[in-house]
């Protein structure tokens, strides 16, 4: 099976697709384009969002944080008229730590699951995430209490529990590729593309879906519900796409992947940022990454800086589709 | 593009300097670049052990001396807080030798050890010249002794035209139980040492040139080596090494001298409950650095083969690092094998070096798994990370330290084996292991830990080969080079050969691919 010549391809067809391959990845794109003491920007979500507030983009709502072990036992106060919240860690990644919260019974709390948790559980979630259990490399950390998000009806059939996002890669403020990831039974409700999450790869003038794979390998129809993923249409697209351009000048950081969902009521909100955004998306689009990032590294430096989000957007619109 | 010329000239500046180091010793020092000659060095611990009576202690110890086919690489005698003369010369003939160690008081059960490399000589030396190191006892000078020893001789000579012969009919004779004279000298002497004694004092009386000999036979490692006795004949060209009883001489190839006649292999003043036992541990190593090393050349004064043995393997396990390092940037950057760590395939592979592969990868299966379901149980409590971790790690080194435990109760050869350092490397392990499991699930522990493993066992074939040892031992210039080839690899923008099989299925179904920009 593994030796098979079907289960592999040969260098030079990766070259013509123009795939980028995770050691150019790191060495040319991400030492080159992401500085880093500018890391802490994207890796500490409570930064990311306070300096989404001073530029204007939209973020879920902060309501709390928990910093201490101390506040832990007032969190009842502040969670109090709190239907519905997210609880998160600041440092946190791959979507672990995070705990939804989508209605109140008493004094139970209902997950999106329909599983009922009481304070004390809330209590330990929070307190694990103090001491670092769902952080990068175990670190001290704290707690976000914020926005729990109502996903756009857009979106409905197209995932399993969990908030379906959409993954833009900047690249120098220009969008070069949007992917929308659909949690599924197999990714246990998480967005992430190596448990099983389906990507979707999107048309960056449209919003509408081009192909999908799960597992690396092109889907139809969302594996648990069935629907057909060609309907797939992410509506309010370029205000999302002036989100994603914009995060650019916000961050500083040249190769940057942007995390964004839609809320019903609020429209696209910022959900995370990442630094080191995977390669999956190119297998989504069924397009490779290099020729796009060496398009805009061609662009002479005054074009490259002078131009606006919204004219970035433009380029972008045009040469990739 | 400035920073890649400065590169390169890095690169290059290093494969100059390295190559070209090596390439000198070769040429004015002369060390071989293969090491196509090996002779084995045996590390041999002698450990005296004994009850100290809380008044002065002198213990000294008879010692191995120069000897025709193997020569003392070098000793050490490590015991604390006691005065320690080594290598002292009783006479001016190197085969008596002994070492002293003293203190004004001691009390309670004492330790002693006395460590010697010896190496095998590619050339034979004479060394024994014509001594005479034992005397007939007083006892066969005259009396019921002096008559059965005479009989036995003349009976034995009878038929015997030499030395050999003499000795062969002698043992013969001896080997008749129910020989009236037989039984006479041996009245009472039931040890091998005590018959041995009165070989020895037969032969003497025969007016054969012999004394006594204590030796241990130089062969695998192992724990317990028995210190066995025998006598020496020798007359003119012709020597002969028998042992009382035995018609056939004893093949002395093999056998290390420990003592030669001497009254006595170990003396203890102010003790008791004397015991002493041999441990042994070979090694082969390159005939030019023995040789260097024997002869303390001053040539090899600024390399590393002027130092012990024992800091010698330290430093060669230390400079294999760097090759380790170079498997795990081939697997990781070039292959695109998932390790869990950058270093930890390189610990896990000198973990293996310590405990041999197939014990190590056993070990390393039982206390990952062991630990890992520990680690699922403490979860369930409600402990806080850090406790959770330290607590995994203190039931790892219970598990190693039963293991251990267990090993000695059934004598199995691991036991020696389990030493701190990879304790300590396993421990660690199962702690990365866990936190991995908490962030990423099993599956993913499962992926990283059999790509460690992969790289581990890799890494540990590279950092075990001998001809690489010695290379980088003797040239440690050379390890410029491979941090050249690593700077190089540093460097590389291509795909992983892991990317061929991940984007394979972008090719599957013949799409428009590379089509759109």
């Amino acid at each position: 099976m593994l030796f098979s010549p079907n289960h592999w391809c040969r260098p030079s067809q990766l070259r013509a697709a123009g795939i980028l391959g995770m050691n150019r990845r790191n060495g040319h794109y991400i030492a080159r384009y992401n500085r880093r003491e500018l890391y802490p920007r994207v890796d500490d979500k409570l930064k990311t969002k306070l300096l989404a507030k001073q530029f204007g983009l939209q973020v879920p709502e902060l309501y709390g944080v928990v910093g201490r072990q101390s506040d832990v036992s007032n969190l009842a106060q502040k969670l109090e008229g709190r239907e519905q919240f997210v609880i998160k860690p600041t440092q946190g990644s791959a979507g672990k730590g995070i705990l939804v919260v989508t209605g109140r019974e008493g004094h139970e709390f209902l997950k999106p699951s329909g599983e009922r948790v009481v304070m004390r559980d809330v209590r330990r979630h929070v307190n694990n995430t103090l001491s670092g259990l769902y952080s990068l490399g175990g670190r001290n950390d704290k707690a976000m209490i914020e926005y729990a998000i109502e996903f756009s009806d857009a979106f409905d059939g197209f995932s399993y529990q969990g908030v379906p996002d959409i993954r833009v890669v900047v690249f120098q403020g220009f969008p070069v590729m949007a992917m929308m990831r659909l949690s599924t039974a197999a990714s246990d409700g998480k967005a992430n593309l190596h448990q099983g999450a389906v990507g979707v790869g999107i048309d960056l003038v449209t919003g509408r879906a081009s192909r999908a794979v799960q597992y690396g390998r092109r889907v139809d129809v969302h594996p648990d519900t069935g629907r057909s993923l060609s309907e797939l249409v992410v509506p309010d697209w370029q205000p999302l796409m002036e989100l994603a351009a914009q995060s650019y000048e916000m961050t500083e950081l040249g190769y940057l992947g942007v995390d964004i969902v839609l809320d019903k009521s609020k429209g696209p909100l910022l959900l995370e940022l990442n630094a080191r955004p995977g390669l999956a998306i190119q297998v989504a689009n069924h397009a490779g990454l290099s020729p796009r990032l060496e398009l805009i590294e061609r662009l002479s430096r005054h074009d490259r800086t002078m131009m606006r989000a919204e004219g970035r957007i433009a380029f972008s619109q045009e040469k990739f589709c | 593009m400035k920073s890649r010329v400065q590169l390169r000239t890095l690169i290059f500046l290093l494969l100059m300097v390295g190559l070209g180091t090596a390439f000198y010793m070769h040429k004015k020092i002369g060390y071989p670049f293969v090491p196509r000659e090996k002779v084995p060095v045996w590390t041999i611990e002698a450990k005296v052990e004994f009850d100290a009576l809380d008044e002065p202690v002198k213990v000294s110890l008879a010692i191995p001396g120069e000897q025709a086919l193997y020569g003392v690489l070098d000793e050490s005698a490590a015991s604390d807080d006691y005065g320690y003369n080594p290598g002292l010369n009783s006479k001016e003939d190197v085969t008596f030798r002994k070492v002293v160690w003293s203190k004004e008081q001691a009390e309670g059960k004492q330790e002693l050890y006395y460590r010697v490399n010896i190496f095998r000589r590619t050339q034979a030396v004479q060394l024994m010249g014509d001594v005479h190191l034992n005397e007939v006892d007083p006892g066969y000078r005259e009396g019921p002794l002096a008559v059965a020893a005479d009989q036995l001789i003349a009976e034995a000579q009878k038929y015997s035209a030499d030395m050999e012969t003499f000795v062969a009919h002698l043992n013969g004779l001896f080997a008749k139980k129910d020989n009236q004279n037989v039984q006479t000298l041996l009245a009472g002497n039931t040890s091998a040492l005590a018959r041995n004694r009165v070989l020895l004092n037969v032969a003497l009386k025969a007016g054969y040139n012999a004394h006594l000999i204590r030796y241990l036979e130089l062969g695998e490692t192992a724990n317990r080596v028995p210190l066995q006795s025998a006598v020496f004949l020798h007359e003119g060209e012709q020597s002969i090494l028998a042992e009382f009883g035995r018609v056939q001489p004893i093949e002395t190839e093999n056998l290390l001298a420990w003592q030669r006649g001497g009254p006595a292999l170990l003396e203890v003043e102010g003790g008791e409950n004397v015991r002493v036992a041999f441990a042994m541990r070979v090694q082969q190593l390159p005939a030019t650095i023995v040789q260097q090393s024997a002869a303390k050349n001053h040539l090899a004064s600024f390399s590393l083969l002027n130092l012990s043995i024992e800091q010698q393997n330290a430093y060669g396990l230390l400079l294999m690092i760097p090759f380790g390092a170079l498997v795990v940037v081939l697997m990781r950057n070039i292959i695109g094998v998932k390790t869990s760590g950058t270093f930890m395939p390189i610990l896990l592979a000198m973990a293996f070096l310590k405990t041999d592969l197939l014990p190590g990868l056993m070990l390393f299966a039982l206390v990952v798994s062991v630990g890992l379901i520990v680690r699922s149980y403490l979860s369930k409590l409600d402990l806080l990370l850090v406790p959770r971790i330290s607590a995994v790690v203190i039931v790892v080194i219970g598990i190693m330290v039963s293991f251990g435990v267990l090993g000695a109760k059934f004598e199995l050869g691991i036991v020696e084996s389990v030493t701190l350092f990879p304790t300590i490397i396993l421990a660690w392990t199962v702690e990365r292991l866990s936190i991995l499991w908490e962030e990423d699930g099993p599956s993913e522990v499962a992926l990283q830990t059999s790509g460690s493993l992969l790289v581990a066992v890799i890494a540990y074939w590279v950092m075990g080969n001998s001809t690489l040892k010695y290379l980088v031992f003797v040239f440690p210039s050379l390890l410029f080079v491979v941090l050249a080839v690593i700077l190089s690899l540093g460097q590389y923008a291509g795909y992983r050969v892991s990317e061929l099989m991940r984007f394979a299925p972008f090719f599957d179904d013949g799409n428009d691919a590379g089509g759109k920009v």
